[in-house]
């Protein structure tokens, strides 16, 4: 289990790397999206906000969820550091979304895009 | 007469069962489609097992071939692994081969030139053919984060398609196939998004996949060419009815359908007649030349 200052870390490390990546920047500009990342082992709601390409990370359930992930926060760590892709644990049923298929395609993209 | 079944994630409304005479021999080519019900087509591929005499996989990939690398779509592997007496063919051998004959023979015939706009929905799954254009010096769009990831970004390279290889290496032995491409019911799904028309609009043609470019396609293409595979009598009087000059597919016709490149590949891999393992892409390139396969060209006369 991570502790929840573990958990905003990998948010705030997945947040800077997107900043720093110029490209990935670009492919992602018309990607406009509200994640709330929900740790279930935490009781803990963390916010990704996709805008413009920009991507950003607060703490708490901000706005109107385009799309939830549940999660352990083992799992949700490793999915932000890039040690697992989120498909895999979307596909054994320990991920869970509410929301469109199509953006964990993009989550994992863009995961793909910064750390393999 | 040799029995070859294409067996595909794809809709059942795509079935056909045609006989073909290949090289002095008779052929009963079918595919059978399970709307993608994988557990369906793995129960079909065990039935078939020692039965026929190849079976082809359609609707999703075994393998895929970018430059040096060999990318493995777990989902299409382990469907293949349910037949262990016959050969199980996903396309991909004459994907490398076939496709990049029909490129140049396209430019053969003037039909696409060297400064040729050239929109591919998805290169991943067809780099022979990509790298073909490029060959050829034309201006390639390839779609892939467009149409298969839905992020509105135009990859240009073939390098590009290679970087994207390696990132998916690993994922796409996980990753559930039917969240990269339509399968089933998907296929017929129209998801045209008025913010990608842009790219068919800007091409002289438009190559790829059938059921992307389909899926993906605005309701006027008037003027263009289509380079794709595995037509039916509907989806040709799509492209006639939208305004495509003309469709190149890269199989050949077999009264009125093209068959996959599964089927197709199927079909060469019983005349090899080499374990499927130690085959190599002269084997194809010889039968395709033996069979006198230069894909199939329709010309609806739209300008």
């Amino acid at each position: 289990m991570a502790t929840a200052q573990e958990m905003i870390d990998s948010l705030e490390s997945f947040a800077q790397s997107c900043k720093e990546n110029e490209r990935l920047t670009a492919m992602i500009r018309d990607w406009n999206r509200v994640l709330h990342i929900e740790a279930s082992d935490l009781a803990m709601v963390n916010t990704l906000v996709t805008d413009g390409g920009i991507v950003t990370t607060e703490p708490g359930a901000i706005g109107n969820a385009d799309m939830v992930i549940h999660a352990d926060s083992d799992i949700l760590t490793q999915v932000f550091y890039g040690e697992v892709s989120p498909n895999e644990p979307y596909n054994d049923g320990t991920l869970r979304i509410k929301g469109a298929e199509e953006d964990i395609v993009r989550l994992d993209f863009v995961i793909a895009m910064l750390w393999d | 007469m040799r029995n070859v079944v294409s067996v595909s994630l794809g809709a059942r409304s795509g079935d056909f069962v045609r006989e073909a005479e290949l090289d002095g021999e008779l052929f009963t080519l079918s595919r059978e489609g399970t709307d993608g019900d994988a557990a369906v087509a793995r129960d079909r591929i065990i039935a078939l097992d020692g039965k026929v005499d190849a079976i082809g996989l359609g609707g999703i990939d075994i393998y895929l071939y970018v430059g040096s690398q060999q990318l493995i779509i777990g989902d299409g592997k382990r469907l293949a692994e349910a037949a262990v007496i016959t050969p199980v063919l996903d396309g991909s051998g004459l994907k490398n081969t076939l496709e990049r004959s029909v490129v140049d023979d396209l430019v053969q015939s003037g039909r696409v030139q060297s400064n040729s706009k050239i929109l591919m929905v998805s290169a991943l799954d067809r780099f022979g053919m990509a790298e073909a254009f490029v060959k050829h010096g034309c201006n390639c769009v390839f779609g892939d984060l467009i149409f298969n990831i839905g992020l509105d970004f135009a990859l240009t390279k073939l390098s590009e398609i290679e970087e994207l290889a390696g990132k998916y290496k690993k994922r796409l032995l996980t990753t559930p196939f039917h969240l990269l491409y339509p399968t089933g019911a998907a296929q017929e799904k129209k998801a045209a998004n008025p913010l990608y028309a842009r790219y068919y609009q800007d091409a002289d043609i438009i190559a790829g996949d059938a059921h992307l470019i389909l899926r993906h396609m605005p309701e006027r293409i008037d003027g263009k060419g289509i380079v794709t595979n595995t037509t039916r009598a509907q989806s040709m009087k799509m492209f006639e009815e939208a305004g495509a000059a003309w469709v190149m597919t890269t199989t050949p016709n077999l009264n009125g359908v093209s068959g996959g490149t599964n089927l197709m590949e199927a079909a060469i891999v019983t005349l090899i007649g080499k374990p499927v393992t130690e085959i190599k892409t002269d084997d194809y390139t010889y039968f395709i030349n033996r069979l006198g396969w230069h894909g199939s060209l329709t010309d609806f006369g739209n300008r």
